[in-house]
């Protein structure tokens, strides 16, 4: 069956969703998605480690999508010129979140993420401790000024597994559908 | 040398180097989605710094959070120390940490075991 973009969302929606964001992820709105989170962690009555750990995890995961959402497929294109992310910060239960973010990436771009991400997932909390401890002190920052280091860093702050889905877009592109336990 | 006084903003901390005291201060949020504009002035400066330090340089790092790419920065900043530090001077660098937040605790540790100068872990309360 064909990825449908609307019926992926009403699914996600169904979670006990305590912030969402659909559309063009700049500076400005990130600053905004945050204070917005922030003050929704502020409303819950988790304990101050739970809600640092899930904002930590959030400013990773918004500015990924904002180093690599701006890739968009024709089709959808013709609505969001300047790109389309999505991001929902759910609760499970008590001192249990969930974030889902998506984005549009090149096939290309969906086989290095299915690398990174199962390297990541087939390590232990020690070997990701490891590994985040030498990217930061070997790796140089990529054109687009991320080092490299916000996927480790969430699965190193997480000690979760992190989940993936990619659904055929167009010829081109995929739909990228990341999600962390936090 | 002039000091460099920083004000915070949402996503970028405080900052006070200062070489006529020999204190370093970062405090704050360091959470901006490029952070080598914000870190480069401040890399620059303690290249200068290096060439005529004070005999002890105190370091503060005191940060509520920080992404990954200011980590990198922040490890730029920390080598332009341990320059300082392997030249026959004094430096420490007190790495302030909440008391529930291992993430940070664990942060500073990472530093303190790639680098070859002093660190103090201070634990603050909430």
């Amino acid at each position: 069956m064909a990825f449908n973009l609307d019926t992926w969302m009403d699914e996600v929606k169904r979670k006990d969703i305590l912030f969402e964001f659909v559309g063009v992820i700049t500076s400005d709105t990130i600053t905004r998605n945050l204070d917005d989170i922030e003050a929704a962690l502020e409303k819950t009555d988790e304990n101050s480690k739970v809600k640092r750990k899930v904002y930590n995890v959030s400013v990773e995961a918004m500015q990924n999508l904002f180093h690599h959402g701006r890739t968009v497929p024709g089709v959808v294109a013709e609505r969001f010129p300047d790109g389309q992310v999505f991001f929902f910060l759910s609760r499970a239960r008590e001192g249990h979140f969930q974030i889902i973010s998506a984005n549009f990436v090149s096939h290309f771009e969906s086989k290095l993420l299915t690398e990174k991400m199962d390297k990541l997932n087939s390590l232990s909390v020690e070997e990701v401790k490891d590994l985040y401890k030498l990217v930061l002190n070997n790796k140089e920052f990529s054109e687009k000024g991320g080092g490299g280091l916000g996927m480790i860093d969430i699965a190193r702050k997480t000690q979760n597994k992190l989940q993936y889905r990619f659904f055929p877009m167009d010829a081109d592109h995929e739909f990228y559908e990341f999600m962390v336990d936090i | 040398m002039d000091p460099i006084k920083i004000e915070g903003t949402p996503k970028t901390p405080t900052v006070s180097f200062d070489a006529g005291t020999g204190v370093i201060e970062i405090k704050g949020r360091s959470i901006p989605e490029n952070s080598i504009e914000f870190y480069k002035p401040l890399v620059t400066w303690l290249d200068d710094y290096a060439a005529a330090p004070k005999q002890a340089t105190t370091v503060n790092i005191q940060l509520e959070y920080f992404n990954t790419s200011s980590s990198k920065c922040i490890l730029d900043v920390f080598k332009k120390l341990e320059k300082v530090f392997n030249n026959q001077n004094q430096v420490v660098i007190n790495w302030y940490y909440e008391e529930d937040d291992e993430d940070m605790l664990d942060a500073g540790e990472d530093y303190q075991s790639i680098l070859k100068i002093p660190f103090k872990m201070i634990e603050i309360e909430e």
